[in-house]
């Protein structure tokens, strides 16, 4: 029985790995907060000055105005993944912090759960930027 | 026996093998998101200096000097934004890929020590991070109130 529990419990969260888990989650959840609020102020200034913007838009860029409902679209689609995005983030530091003051290892693989999916979100982010940088070089 | 016990308990957390999995994968990911991060960087920074090449803006044609010295700060401009963003790219791949690398060996071994100094890692990848967006906020703020303020006074 013994045995069992030191091959399951081998690793153990000591005090310095503790405070680094605490770390991570205290500048992780302000930066989620921040990101979200950073993005639902984005959402509202242009849902407040969102038809000036592309009126001004179609007059620059000399494109169709039926366009318009498509850009609109990709906006809004990007802003709800911003906010999923960031609310991972949210999730897995509120979390790990429950795990480390409850001292409960499900919780903990929770919040690291959740910030594979952060890590795995944020990938994807990537290739898309990288693909719509070199969609505007080359096409 | 028994104040050992409470030790562990009262201070010590137990990496579950669950809590391993977990883990391993958020460090595998981060070492994707890394990599294809600087990745993404180098590319947007060979782009921009190809496009600034071939660019227009910088073609001879007419008042010769205004456009060369145009082009001067133009590249210049150009070299340093790329400089800051390539440094800043690069400090943070270095910390997330050394998560990545530390935390996956520690668990692989089941080294503490290693896993500490992977979350380490992550630690310093946070901060930085959280330190970039308040640089941030306090810019867009400053912009805001200069469009503000220019706003008013044209009025």
């Amino acid at each position: 029985m013994e045995q069992d529990q030191s091959s399951l419990f081998s690793l153990e969260a000591d005090s310095v790995m503790q405070n680094r888990l605490k770390t991570i989650s205290g500048w992780a959840k302000f930066i989620a907060i921040a990101g979200i609020v950073m993005v639902l102020v984005a959402g509202f200034v242009f849902a407040l000055a969102g038809q000036a913007f592309f009126d001004k838009l179609v007059e620059l860029m000399k494109y169709d105005a039926k366009l318009n409902s498509l850009l609109i679209g990709v906006f809004i689609f990007f802003v709800a993944f911003a906010i999923v995005w960031f609310y991972l983030l949210l999730r897995a530091s509120s979390l790990i912090r429950q795990g480390i003051f409850t001292r409960n290892p499900d919780q903990l693989a929770e919040g690291f759960k959740m910030m594979k999916l952060y890590f795995m979100l944020s990938a994807i982010v990537t290739v898309c930027s990288l693909v719509i940088t070199l969609a505007g070089n080359f096409i | 026996m028994e104040n050992q016990y409470s030790n562990t308990s009262l201070f010590d957390l137990s990496i579950t093998d669950n809590v391993k999995t977990q883990l391993k994968g958020a460090a595998s990911w981060a070492g994707v998101a890394a990599i294809l991060s600087l990745a993404s960087t180098i590319i947007s920074i060979i782009l921009q200096f190809a496009g600034t090449g071939s660019s227009p803006k910088i073609r001879r044609t007419e008042g010769f000097n205004e456009t060369a010295i145009q082009a001067q700060a133009q590249i210049g401009v150009l070299i340093i934004s790329s400089l800051i963003s390539l440094g800043l790219t690069g400090l943070l791949f270095y910390f997330l890929y050394r998560f990545a690398s530390l935390t996956k060996k520690g668990l692989d071994n089941s080294d503490q020590e290693m896993v500490s100094n992977g979350l380490g890692g992550l630690s310093s990848y946070f901060i930085t991070m959280g330190i970039l967006f308040i640089l941030g906020m306090a810019v867009g703020l400053i912009g805001i109130l200069g469009v503000v303020l220019v706003l008013a006074s044209k009025q």
